[in-house]
């Protein structure tokens, strides 16, 4: 892929990993109240966030040979934030989907127990998912302000 | 989807983070790390390792949670409302520490 074909889908994955973050704290927020139901909010996040997360690791082989060396070379602390970013990135994405698998349990729950700890279990999965795509979304601007393709 | 399933489903994610938080200690801990600058290519990227091993890993322990799942569910899902948070912060730290 040519050098632009790179700078134009790094962007593109920066405009949708920040969309992601926002659609995430939609059912972090929704789901704060017991016995609110929001499927649809909650595939429309998990669904954005996979395919972020699915454009990054793609990114990354190139990242890694045309990116890396010289971010490292010329701030060492910005590149250890993208470290950490993609190690957030990954508890981004699972958590969101553990959120929406609990979320779309409750109403075929066994018990009333158990269907109270899947909509526990699906607030904490989507408030901690959307606390992390927060955190990596601007810790990938900051490091794009940096070095990019 | 079923509560058991999603239960399964939640502990075995919460697993995966988990145990990617842990290799990724494990490797910073055990040090010779190639310097950043000099990488131009290698066939092993140690990223791409971790999210297959922790996945591997999970996916091996998933049988013996589903059993559990399926024997005390009650019990296996207020375990998952734990399991999240703490999975959650063990990710932060490695990140925070061991980048």
């Amino acid at each position: 892929m040519s050098e632009l074909g790179f700078r134009l889908w790094e962007r593109l994955h920066g405009h949708v990993g920040w969309l992601a973050a926002a659609a995430l704290v939609h059912p972090a927020w929704l789901l704060r109240r017991r016995r609110r139901r929001a499927p649809g909010v909650a595939w429309g996040a998990t669904v954005l966030v996979t395919v972020v997360g699915l454009s990054g690791a793609l990114l990354y082989p190139s990242y890694r040979e045309q990116v890396k060396p010289v971010l490292f070379e010329r701030a060492p602390a910005v590149g250890w934030m993208f470290e950490r970013k993609e190690h957030l990135a990954v508890g981004a994405v699972a958590l969101a989907w553990a959120g929406l698998l609990s979320h779309l349990a409750v109403p075929k729950a066994t018990s009333p127990a158990v269907a109270e700890g899947l909509e526990r279990v699906a607030r904490r999965c989507f408030l901690g998912s959307a606390a992390l795509t927060v955190a990596v979304a601007a810790l990938g601007t900051w490091v794009a302000s940096t070095a990019s393709f | 989807m079923r509560g058991e399933r999603a239960a399964t489903a939640t502990l075995v994610l919460a697993l995966f983070v988990a145990l990617y938080a842990v290799l990724r200690v494990g490797q910073a801990l055990a040090g010779g790390e190639p310097e950043p600058t000099l990488v131009q290519w290698s066939t092993r990227i140690a990223y791409f390792w971790r999210l297959a091993v922790a996945g591997y890993g999970a996916l091996l322990g998933m049988p013996v949670v589903h059993r559990w799942v399926v024997s005390d569910c009650e019990r296996a899902v207020r375990a998952a409302g734990w399991a999240v948070p703490a999975s959650w912060g063990l990710l932060v730290v490695q990140a925070a520490v061991w980048p």
